[in-house]
This record gives C-alpha cells, sequence and structure tokens, in this order.
C-alpha cells in the first residue's frame, strides 16, 4: 500500500502476512473484541460478557442446555 | 478390514473414524479452537440475527414452524430445532465475517454448530460432547471439501454448503450416538441433499444453501437413527457426491491420518467482513494510518500493489445491485461495497476497514448511500 499526502510525502508499507489468516490468527483477544462488538450491533439486549463467558467453558463438563440457550434474546 | 479395502471405501472408513472417536483422543489444540471457532460463530450470528434476510425468512417460514424448543441466536422467537438450525446458519454466514478453513475455503461453523447447538436443546447433552460433535462435524466437512478441492467449488458449488451438510450430519450422528453403519447412511442421507451454487452468491439465495446445509445434516442423522439408510457408498460411489460434483476427487484426503491431524486446527476468522484478499490491503492502510497520524483531507492518492485477484475481485468502481455479488467466488468479497459504510443501520459495521478514504473511495461511498441499499455490504 502506497500513500500519497496533499504535502507530497509518499508512505508506503508491505503486508506479507494478513490479520486473520493461519500465518497471523486472530488473538483470543480480538476475537473477544469482535464478539462483544457484534453482539452489540445485531443483539444489544443479549448479554455478552456473560455468553463468552459461558461459551468459553464448553470444554469443562457440565450440561450445555444454559449455554445455547443464553444465546437467545430475552 | 483390510487397508487396500479401506482405500477404496472412504465414506465407510470416515463414518468408522466419526462413530468410534473418542473426547480422550482429541488434542487439546484442537479442542481450543473448536472454542474459538464457536465463540466467532455465536458472534457472527448475533451480529446478523436482525439481518434483513432472518426477518424475510421468519416471515415467510415462521407459520410452518413445529414446538418452538430451540433458541434462535440473539432472538426472543423460539423454533423447531431443524427451523432455528436454519436460521442460525443464515444468521452465522450473512455478514461475511466468517470463520474460514483457507484450504477449502469452506466456512465450517455455520452448517455444522447450529445443527449440534439445536440438538442439544432436543437431547441431554454434555459441553464435551457438544464440543466433541463440532470437532467432528468441521473434520468431516473440511477432508471431504479437500477431497473435491478445487474442481468442485471451480465448477461452480458453494462448498460451505455443499459440503458443509455432510459436516452437519457427522456432527449431529456423533451427538445421537450413532454406530458405523447409521453414520454411513447419515452421511448418504447428506450427500442426498447437497447442494448450493456459487451464482446465488451476491444474492439472498446463497443463505437458502447454508441453512438447509446445516438444517439438512440435522435431519439426515435424526433419520439415519431411525434406521432410514443411505447408499453404501455416498460419497466415492460412481453416481456418488465426489464422483458427480467434481472432475478428480482425492480420497486420500478423507482418510489420510484421520485422528491424527485435525481440520479445526487451522481454522481462521476474518477480522474484516469481506474476502480474505483484502485483507492484506486494509491491514496496511490501517498501519499507515496509525503510524502517520493520517486523516482523510490528507491523503491524495492511494495505490495498491498484490495479487492480481484483487483487482479481479474489487477494482469495481460502480458495483450494481443485484448484478455485482456481495460476496465473490473463491472467498472474496465484493470490495468496493464491503469498504462503504453500513446505510441500513445507525449503528456502524463493527470492525469494519475504516480506509484512509482517497477521492474514489469517498465517490464510492457516497454513490452508495444515493443507492440506499437495504441490505449491509458484505
Amino acid at each position: 500500500v502506497t500513500v500519497e499526502t496533499t504535502e507530497g510525502q509518499r508512505l508506503e508499507t508491505h503486508v506479507t502476512a494478513a490479520r486473520g489468516t493461519t500465518a497471523r490468527p486472530m488473538s483470543d483477544a480480538e476475537l473477544d473484541a469482535k464478539f462483544r462488538e457484534l453482539a452489540a450491533y445485531g443483539a444489544p439486549t443479549v448479554d455478552a460478557d456473560a455468553l463468552l463467558a459461558a461459551l468459553k467453558m464448553l470444554g469443562e463438563k457440565g450440561d450445555v442446555s444454559d449455554v445455547v440457550k443464553v444465546t437467545g434474546s430475552s | 478390514v483390510s487397508q487396500s479395502q479401506t482405500e477404496h471405501r472412504p465414506t465407510q472408513r470416515l463414518a468408522d473414524f466419526l462413530a468410534r472417536s473418542q473426547w480422550r483422543d482429541v488434542p487439546t489444540e484442537a479442542r481450543r479452537e473448536a472454542i474459538r471457532t464457536i465463540v466467532n460463530f455465536v458472534g457472527t450470528a448475533l451480529g446478523g440475527c436482525r439481518d434483513e434476510a432472518i426477518e424475510l425468512a421468519l416471515r415467510a417460514l415462521g407459520p410452518f414452524f413445529g414446538p418452538p424448543r430451540a433458541t434462535i441466536i440473539g432472538r426472543a422467537e423460539r423454533a423447531d430445532a431443524l427451523s432455528a438450525a436454519f436460521l442460525n446458519a443464515v444468521s452465522a454466514n450473512v455478514l461475511e465475517f466468517d470463520d474460514t478453513h483457507l484450504q477449502t475455503v469452506i466456512h465450517p461453523a455455520a452448517p455444522v454448530v447450529p445443527a449440534v447447538f439445536a440438538l442439544s436443546e432436543l437431547r441431554s447433552v454434555n459441553r464435551q460432547e457438544l464440543l466433541h460433535a463440532v470437532i467432528l462435524g468441521v473434520e468431516a466437512e473440511c477432508r471431504i471439501g479437500k477431497a473435491v478441492t478445487p474442481s468442485h467449488y471451480r465448477r461452480g458449488w458453494h462448498i460451505t454448503a455443499t459440503c458443509g451438510v455432510f459436516g452437519a450430519a457427522a456432527a449431529a450422528g456423533k451427538l445421537l450416538g450413532l454406530d458405523r453403519q447409521r453414520t454411513e447412511w447419515a452421511l448418504g442421507n447428506a450427500a442426498a441433499q447437497s447442494a448450493g451454487l456459487i451464482e446465488s452468491l451476491g444474492s439472498m439465495a446463497k443463505s437458502i444453501s447454508v441453512g438447509n446445509a446445516a438444517r439438512n445434516g440435522l435431519a439426515a442423522a435424526l433419520l439415519a437413527e431411525q434406521g432410514f439408510t443411505g447408499p453404501d457408498q455416498a460419497i466415492e460411489g460412481t453416481y456418488g457426491f465426489a464422483k458427480v460434483m467434481s472432475e478428480a476427487a482425492d480420497f486420500n484426503m478423507i482418510t489420510h491420518a484421520l485422528g491424527e491431524s485435525w481440520e479445526i486446527a487451522s481454522n481462521a476468522y476474518k477480522p474484516y467482513p469481506c474476502g480474505v484478499v483484502l485483507f492484506p490491503v486494509i491491514d496496511g492502510c490501517l498501519d499507515l494510518r496509525e503510524r502517520h497520524g493520517l486523516v482523510p483531507g490528507q491523503i491524495a492518492k492511494v495505490t495498491l500493489r498484490g495479487h492480481p485477484l484483487l483487482r479481479i475481485r474489487t477494482d469495481r468502481p460502480s458495483p450494481k445491485r443485484g448484478a455485482t455479488p456481495r460476496s465473490a467466488p473463491n472467498t472474496v468479497s465484493p470490495s468496493p461495497s464491503s469498504m462503504a459504510p453500513p446505510v441500513s443501520r445507525n449503528t456502524p459495521m463493527p470492525a469494519s476497514p475504516t480506509l484512509p478514504s482517497s477521492n474514489s473511495a469517498e465517490e464510492l461511498r457516497s454513490r452508495k448511500m444515493r443507492q440506499s441499499p437495504s441490505r449491509l455490504p458484505s
């Protein structure tokens, strides 16, 4: 990407590995931020933080119905 | 069964693996990535759950819903499990913010996770069983996808839908505890419903095949559970999925290192709601803005150098709605529209690329505004 400014400056950058590919994966924090933004955008009544915490417990023992149900909106 | 026999029976070999797989055999990295896959899935479904495609589907199909036993993600309405699976797959895929299995360009979660979620509300399922089922569903769809890549997609099959139905069937079948024979039938029942055309990308019809992949995959497994039979060689048979829907299938992709390497471990997640070919461009623009504190008025010209696909897919100064895909073949979305701000809502699209705007981008933006599209840019 080369940007030329109105003052005649030439700014350049070269990206060899894009974000969101296996070479430069989204971090957990980035994925969490994406989750919160999308939740706020499409389903603002859903408690995004509680849901995110519940989803991260999916590898643990315990019933799943409480997790799936809270993906809905009240 | 000898090695040489299994080589010729990839469907049976895959079914056998799915039926036998144990949670303790799944390595930590696959489990970890499965959680990330589900987090990304639920996020994208929450973001998309009020898209016009969902509203229209609810209006058209809602009157036919069965007992409301399953959750529609992000919404107060409930639906029968099959319909919920359909709607949740549509929500997850409609914003083009999916996960991507880069080798096949399958968006793995959209067909698989909704089938598993819906089924978990009908049967008693624990969290590890759910995660295990998702991992196996992704394994099945991506391996089958690899076997028919690249000719399958090149012919115009929308691989997320065509292979996703196998993933949904495999995942649901695992949750139902199907034995090898019934798992094979579930895969066969899935093969009989494999559909989805690249031509439909850019229209709401794409959502039908993605939604159906989840819905029909779940149905395929529920049918198999009852003894509803499928063909013996659903994938490799003379008139099976791979033979009919691709040119040169490599069945080794289905069977090689099964249980040793895990497809979900290489799942990737979109940081921007557009095709992957644009990611480095957006990264670069954001990087320059960050480093030099650029504001739009300072920018005289932007020049991009990159893969030829970048021009083919994105150099469209005046995209027409309907004629220009919202998402073009090969995971590459039509970028001008994806760079334009959403105009159908008051809130900005999350994480949408904020590009230092050149004159042409500004023009594009105002053109988009004038067109007043009722849909979000993909």
